[in-house]
Formats: C-alpha cells, sequence, structure tokens
C-alpha cells in the first residue's frame, strides 16, 4: 500500500484547496437559503477574493488596479473594498504613476509587500537596499518592457565595476544607464557622476513631471538626460540621440 | 625529422583517444611523452575489448551535462539538461522505464526549487503539472507536500472563464478549437458553438460573470430552428456532446463562474485522469495545457512550467493534424510558439510514429527506450539520425532503463543513456 493513499491525498488537497477560491456560477433566482448563506460569511468570501486579487499581481505585477479589477470580474464596489481591505492589511503597497503619457492622470498600481508574498506563499522577490515601492516597481517595468522597444541585455540593479546602476540596457551597440529618481534628489547627481564613464548614455527618469523639473535644476544637462517615465517609454531613439548630441557636444568643449 | 613528426602525431591520437576514454592522467601523460607507440596500441587494445562491450553509439563527453540532470552515459558522465532548452520526447513501449524518467526529472525540478537561493536565484522557480494515467506519481509528494493531487472530484474548473487579460472572443476561438478536437465535430459546428459563445458571453458581460458550459448547454437548447434546417443539425451535435459531458462523472467540477484554474497556475499539480473516458481525457488535458499556454503568452511572469504529460496523443496525436477541414490544432500552433513563455512540455508516448510533427519538429531532446513496434523504432531512428545498421540494430536490443537520446544542440550524436532505479 502507498504511502499516499487516498485518504493522505484528500488531507493534503483539503489543505491546499484552502487557499483557492471560486465564484459559483451566475443563477438569476437564488433561493433565499443561499442568499443567508453567502451573507452569513462575508469575511471569508472577502479573503478569499483579497487572494484572487493578490495572486494577479503576483502573476501580473503591471496591470493597472482598474485593469485587475475588470480582468477578474470584480465590480468597481467590490474591487474598491478588497484594494482598501488588502492595503490596510499591509499586503501591497498603492502607487500611482503615469507609464503611457495618455492623458486622464495617474494609474493606481499595486505592488507586493513582503507579507503580502506570504499570503499567497510565495517567496518574496529581493528588492536592493533602500528600494521603494515605486522604484522597485519601476526597475521590474523596465525589465520587461524595454525588450519591447528595442533594447536587450535589460538588468536590474546591475554591477560595473563596483557601482550599481538602477537599470541597464544595451541599444545597438550602446550601453545604455537609467537611474530612476523618486524623490531623492540630491544623490542622483552622485549616481549620475559615477555612471558616467561606465556607459555611452546615461538617463535620469523621474516618476512625475515635479521631480523631473526640479532634478534639472540639480544636474546639468551635458551630464544626463533627464526625462519622465513614459517619454523615455514611449520615445527612446530620440532621447538617445539627444543624449550621444550632448555628449558629443561636450567633447568638443 | 619525419620520426619526430610520427611521434608527435602518435602523441597526439594517443592524447586525443585517452581523452575519449576519461583515461588521461599523470601516469598516463608521462607513458605518452616517453613511449607514445606502447601506449597507443594498449589504448587501442583496451577501446576493442571495450567495443565488445559497449554498444555502436557514441560515447560523449562532458557537454552532455546539465542543471536538470536525469541518466548517465555508457562512460558515466551524468546527462542533463538546461531550462531554456524546451520539450522532450520520451517514447518507449509500457514497463521501460518512461514514468521513471519521468519521475526522476520532476524530482530533480522540485529538489532545485529548494535550493534556488531566494537572494540570488541561479533558476527561475519551477512550477509541476502532470497529466498521468497512473497514481505512481503521487511518491512526489516525498520530495514536496505541496503538490495537489487533482481526482476530478474536488476542484472546479469553468473551461469558459478566459485567461486573465485575454480577450473572450480570442478564448472562444481557442476553446472552440479543442472542443471540436476534442469531440470530433466539424468545422460547421464550430461555427455555431462560436456564434453561440459570442452571444452567450455579451449576455454575461454586464453580469460579472463568465458562462459555464450548463449556461451554454441551457442556451443552446433553448435555441429554436426548424427540424429540416441543417442549423439544426449542429444545434444537434453540439448538444449531444455537452450533454454527454454535463451528464457525466465531470459534471460537478464545471458548476462555476470562476473556477480554481487560475490558482493552479502557481500550483504544483498532478492531474490523474485514468478513470476518465477517452474524449474526457483528451479535452481535460487540452484545456488546461492551451489554458497554461495562453496564460502564459499573455502574461510574463517568473514562473517555468514543467508539463508532463504521460499519454502525450492525447494532445498531441497526428491524426489531429491530419483532418483537412481543420488545419493545425491550436494546441500544435501554441507548442511552437511557447519557448519564450518558460514552458517546457515532456511528452510520453508508447508510439511516437502516431505523434504529430509539431512536437517532433519542436523537441530538443528525443529519448528512446525499448520499442517492440518497428513502425515506431523506424519512425525514432529518422528522427534521431540512427543511420549505421549496427546502430539501429542495438534500438531492437534496448534493457529496460536503457535509452538512446539525442539532443538538438551540444552533443548532437545519439548517444546511450541508462537511467537510474527509482522506486515509484
Amino acid at each position: 500500500m502507498s504511502l499516499f493513499d487516498d485518504e493522505f491525498v484528500k488531507q493534503n488537497n483539503k489543505r491546499i484547496l484552502s487557499g483557492f477560491s471560486f465564484q459559483p456560477r451566475y443563477k438569476p433566482e437564488p433561493k433565499q437559503e443561499e442568499v443567508k448563506q453567502e451573507q452569513s460569511n462575508p469575511q471569508s468570501q472577502k479573503s478569499a477574493k483579497s487572494q484572487d486579487v493578490l495572486l494577479d499581481i503576483y502573476n501580473r505585477f503591471d496591470v493597472q488596479s482598474s485593469k485587475r479589477s475588470t480582468d477578474l470580474g470584480l465590480s468597481a464596489e467590490v474591487a474598491n473594498k478588497i484594494y482598501k481591505h488588502i492595503e490596510k492589511e499591509q499586503l501591497v503597497e498603492k502607487i500611482s504613476l503615469n507609464v503611457t503619457g495618455k492623458k486622464g492622470g495617474l494609474s493606481k498600481y499595486h505592488v507586493l509587500t513582503n507579507k503580502g508574498y506570504e499570503a499567497i506563499n510565495k517567496k518574496p522577490i529581493k528588492r536592493s537596499g533602500g528600494t521603494g515601492a515605486k522604484h522597485f516597481f519601476l526597475q521590474r517595468y523596465f525589465k520587461k518592457h524595454l525588450p519591447e522597444k528595442g533594447f536587450s541585455n535589460v538588468e536590474v540593479e546591475k554591477n560595473l565595476e563596483g557601482k550599481r546602476i538602477d537599470v541597464y540596457a544595451i541599444f545597438g551597440e550602446l550601453r545604455i544607464g537609467i537611474e530612476i529618481c523618486i524623490t531623492t534628489i540630491k544623490t542622483e547627481h552622485l549616481n549620475v557622476q559615477k555612471d558616467f564613464d561606465k556607459c555611452d548614455c546615461i538617463f535620469v527618469v523621474c516618476s512625475d513631471k515635479k521631480t523631473k523639473q526640479k532634478l534639472e535644476k540639480e544636474i546639468p544637462e551635458s551630464k544626463a538626460v533627464i526625462c519622465v517615465v513614459h517619454e523615455f517609454l514611449n520615445a527612446p531613439e530620440e532621447l538617445i540621440k539627444r543624449a550621444l548630441d550632448l555628449k558629443r557636444q561636450l567633447r568638443i568643449v | 625529422m619525419e620520426n619526430i613528426l610520427m611521434k608527435n602525431l602518435t602523441q597526439i591520437d594517443a592524447v586525443q583517444r585517452l581523452l575519449k576514454a576519461r583515461a588521461l592522467n599523470l601516469e598516463t601523460a608521462r607513458e605518452v611523452l616517453t613511449n607514445p607507440e606502447e601506449i597507443l596500441i594498449k589504448i587501442q587494445n583496451f577501446e576493442l575489448a571495450q567495443s565488445m562491450f559497449k554498444s555502436p553509439f557514441a560515447l560523449p563527453d562532458e557537454s552532455v551535462d546539465g542543471l536538470i540532470r536525469f541518466a548517465f552515459t555508457e562512460n558515466n558522465f551524468p546527462v542533463g539538461f538546461e531550462l531554456p532548452e524546451c520539450h522532450t520526447l520520451l517514447a518507449g513501449q509500457t514497463g521501460c522505464g518512461k514514468s521513471t524518467l519521468l519521475r526522476i526529472i520532476f524530482d530533480q525540478a522540485l529538489m532545485l526549487n529548494k535550493i534556488n537561493n531566494n537572494e540570488s536565484p541561479f533558476m527561475d522557480e519551477i512550477v509541476c503539472w502532470l497529466f498521468v494515467k497512473a497514481p505512481d506519481m503521487r511518491s512526489l509528494l516525498e520530495t514536496e507536500e505541496n503538490i495537489l493531487i487533482v481526482n476530478f472530484q474536488n476542484i472546479k474548473l469553468n473551461p469558459l472563464e478566459p485567461p486573465p487579460g485575454m480577450n473572450v472572443m480570442e478564448w472562444t476561438n481557442v476553446f472552440a478549437d479543442f472542443w471540436i478536437q476534442a469531440f470530433g465535430l466539424y468545422e460547421a459546428s464550430k461555427g455555431f458553438l462560436i456564434e453561440c459563445l459570442e452571444n452567450l458571453y455579451s449576455k454575461y458581460s454586464t453580469l460579472g460573470y463568465y458562462p459555464s458550459l450548463f449556461d451554454l448547454y441551457y442556451y443552446v437548447r433553448a435555441m429554436k430552428f426548424t427540424a429540416i434546417s441543417r442549423t439544426a443539425r449542429y444545434q444537434e451535435s453540439v448538444l449531444n456532446r455537452l450533454g454527454g459531458l454535463l451528464k457525466s462523472s465531470l459534471a460537478s467540477i464545471f458548476d462555476c463562474s470562476r473556477g480554481h484554474v487560475n490558482n493552479l497556475i502557481n500550483q504544483h499539480t498532478i492531474f490523474e485522469i485514468p478513470f476518465l473516458a477517452t474524449e474526457q481525457q483528451v479535452f481535460i488535458v487540452n484545456y488546461l495545457v492551451s489554458y497554461l499556454f495562453c496564460f502564459k503568452l499573455i502574461n510574463e511572469n517568473a514562473l517555468r512550467h514543467f508539463v508532463g504529460i504521460d499519454d502525450s496523443n492525447t494532445i498531441f496525436d497526428s491524426s489531429f493534424e491530419k483532418r483537412p477541414d481543420m488545419g493545425l490544432p491550436i494546441i500544435h500552433q501554441l507548442l511552437s510558439t511557447i519557448r519564450k513563455s518558460k514552458i517546457n512540455v515532456f511528452a510520453c508516448t508508447q508510439t511516437p510514429h502516431q505523434i504529430g510533427a509539431a512536437l517532433h519538429s519542436n523537441a530538443f531532446a528525443k529519448i528512446m527506450f525499448s520499442l517492440s513496434n518497428g513502425k515506431d523504432i523506424d519512425f525514432m531512428q529518422q528522427g534521431m539520425g540512427i543511420k549505421e545498421p549496427e546502430q539501429q540494430a542495438y534500438c531492437f536490443k534496448l534493457k529496460p532503463r536503457e535509452a538512446v537520446i539525442r539532443f538538438a544542440s551540444r552533443f548532437q550524436e545519439p548517444f546511450v543513456i541508462n537511467i537510474p532505479e527509482v522506486d515509484l
């Protein structure tokens, strides 16, 4: 008789399936008893749906929160409740970004916290020291989407002769370094200095226009091209040309 | 001058032969330098003696090793494949060691997951899916307890629920494709089914639910056509298959709007399908594998999936490719495009000559165990480039757990491997 007989499997499956959820079939006129039963345990339903959302964030980190709720078939009201619940439980961190450059303000994204990873039994992805949620999200976003824009060998936290660059990639034959700037205006200056010789072009990518404006006062444009996320993602070639022109001018001087 | 040249050539020859025999060490090297002719004769005698016991296949070098190790060569090198080397075809008759090999590969994957350091991972996390016809693979629970064993009583699945991020109409096409393949319907019934699904999805889109197979059944049944019309025949065909499925033991698992399939993407799972009817096996395996393929094509995630299929004729049978009215099944098309989406398929078969070209053309490794049907042996020999008469004859004499393997790159000559014995 096998060690893993039907009874063992049944108990093991029960344990695993307790973390799963499903949505029952649509029934136009539910019986009164069923309604009562559903209402009697709203907490467990909420946590099951939260699990679904967390798992979906794990699988598709770069999807906007509104699109995620549509994909998961959640109404706006239910989605809102779930997002509030998982934010309150510190399972996720909410970030706002405009990565497409379209009008209509910032889009919301959610990033799993270590507690969030634990809730879905997954190992957390390691962040480099002191990296905030938005910074980490942008690094992963670039890693995933830059290859579509013609970049290759995209690496996060690339170590070049002892100096780490937030994102490093190759475009054609050019070595591109990207420093992501969220709020730490002062340190970006130093980061750009250290990357300057190791890459052909340096970009400082800011999460919003305000940071970009502040940064432009701090860093001379001859050192690095400063841009907002969507500017970099939508027209990388133009920005690279600009960066190369600036470098050429610097050499002439 | 000529003597020196001759001596050097003899030394080179001796060194190469010693390397091949893995016998190059300080002592033999000294011998090569001092007395090359004598050691060359010794090596030739050794090779002659060895050829009486070894197979007529080439002896490979270290390049056949890889991260997922599963066998040893005749000259005792470990054999393995790297993660990006997708798809493996395992052909052999019953009892020859296919399941043992599958067990070793999946065991290795689960073990590697455990030692994969999250801070500096050396590989992607691997999720294992196995479709099997016997409960043998339950022994994998010894390595990893977190494996769901699906015997189709305990889970919920809705084949009409598309993967997150996929348009319902795109999924309709995929669903209709594997539905008609599983239940032997034709193009016209497929068109009718797509039309019904389109209407049903738009009806349900405002409700926040996906229609289930039950809803599809009731919807099709409620449609009214003139009894002599052709559409009534299509309706009849679709209803007949749906009715059969929904009256079977699988009915309860389809009773949902959103099932567990989205959770299964991240879950090691063994699907035990022996007690399903043949067409249900084809349907279930096709549905789950198509779902996974589509999910991974749309949603790039950090996971790598190992999909083992004990009887791959359920989805890769060549008869599915030969229907002139249908073209290539969607799963076969997906297989050729899935490499970048990190899915490795391990397909076992007892009748490789009935396996479709999609798998044969895309398999990185082909492994031939003992086969009894000459057609199968010829087919595998052709696919693996086994042309020498001695090698061809050897294929008829393979012992249990002994196999001939050919990689598509690294070492491209076919060679013999031995699978370690494992208690299943």
